[in-house]
């Protein structure tokens, strides 16, 4: 198992970063997430474990969605 | 630090009427840490008893969403059931039962809460939550239709307002009303079509194809909210 910190403009609906941790590294991963989560108020910072980036995919795909790609095509063709 | 619940609750309170203050911050960052042992012990336990499934975990709450909850639902801050919570994503709701009921051995005094029978505003899932040294863990069970749904519940809120995974009314907003139209709709949908199985093979035309709709369906719904939203 990994962990994973992502930094998400909810707004945008935009996955700014994503950040991979050793599963065992809980303590790096947390500090990197308290540090994040005040010097992005605006940003929702979330750390998530997963075996994979694949699997987060599949079971918090809100942050990895195609919601922006499909709001850029929209505005291509207007 | 050993926490009471008294403790806990009156930090709770002062927060659901004053906010995150710098003092107030901090002992919420260490009371939220607190339960990350439990999640821990769950995840662990989960891939024991179910290797073949492929947990994910949220170890700890952003501050952010507990004010919001603690504001939105009055609940006690002692008694927040979300604050460490995993996932397990299943195909359908006969996995769904099995795994539920594999999940109630290994946890044998875990609450379970069946949001298929009364679904949260569109909502629907199995929480199977227990309880390891006084911190609650809550882990999602979900089909994957019920995982689409609260993903895309998510993305919509995201761009209309997050008040809207609460059923908030607001009215003379279309956004709102459009919105919540549409996640009730397919929400129905999903239940019927998933309260239907009725045998291998008789929906799984239908169980491949639905994905894919509800995708572009809700897909095209938020880039026209987008539109809507930077235009005004």
């Amino acid at each position: 198992m990994k962990l994973f910190l992502l930094r998400y403009d909810r707004r945008r609906g935009e996955l700014i970063s994503i950040a991979e941790f050793g599963g065992s590294d809980f303590p790096a991963a947390n500090k990197e997430l308290l540090r994040a989560e005040t010097a992005n108020p605006e940003l929702e910072v979330v750390l998530l474990q997963a075996e994979s980036e694949e699997q987060l995919r599949k079971t918090h795909g809100r942050y990895f969605g195609e919601f922006r790609e499909l709001a850029d095509i929209g505005r291509t063709a207007v | 630090m050993t926490w009471s619940h008294s403790q806990i609750n009156r930090l709770g309170d002062r927060i659901r009427d004053a906010g995150l203050g710098d003092g107030d911050r901090g002992k919420l960052l260490e009371y939220r840490a607190t339960f990350v042992p439990a999640y821990e012990r769950v995840v662990a336990d989960i891939s024991k008893a179910l290797p073949d499934l492929k947990v994910t975990g949220r170890p700890e709450k952003t501050p952010d969403s507990i004010v919001a909850k603690l504001r939105r639902t009055k609940i006690e801050l002692a008694r927040m059931q979300d604050i460490a919570g995993c996932r397990l994503n299943v195909e359908r709701i006969r996995q769904q039962d099995d795994v539920v009921g594999r999940l109630i051995e290994v946890f044998p005094e875990a609450r379970v809460i069946d949001r298929r029978a009364r679904p949260s505003f569109g909502y629907r899932a199995v929480h199977v939550i227990p309880t390891i040294n006084d911190r609650q863990v809550e882990i999602q069970v979900r089909t994957l239709l019920q995982a689409l749904w609260a993903n895309q519940s998510e993305r919509l809120a995201d761009v209309v307002g997050t008040d809207l995974k609460y059923g908030v009314v607001v009215p003379g907003d279309m956004r709102y009303e459009r919105a919540a139209g549409l996640l009730a709709r397919s929400s129905a949908m999903i239940a019927t079509l998933e309260e239907s199985e009725m045998g291998d093979g008789l929906f799984d035309d239908l169980f491949s194809e639905l994905p894919d709709r509800l995708n572009a369906l809700v897909g095209a719904f938020v880039t026209i909210m987008t539109f809507a939203m930077e235009a005004s």
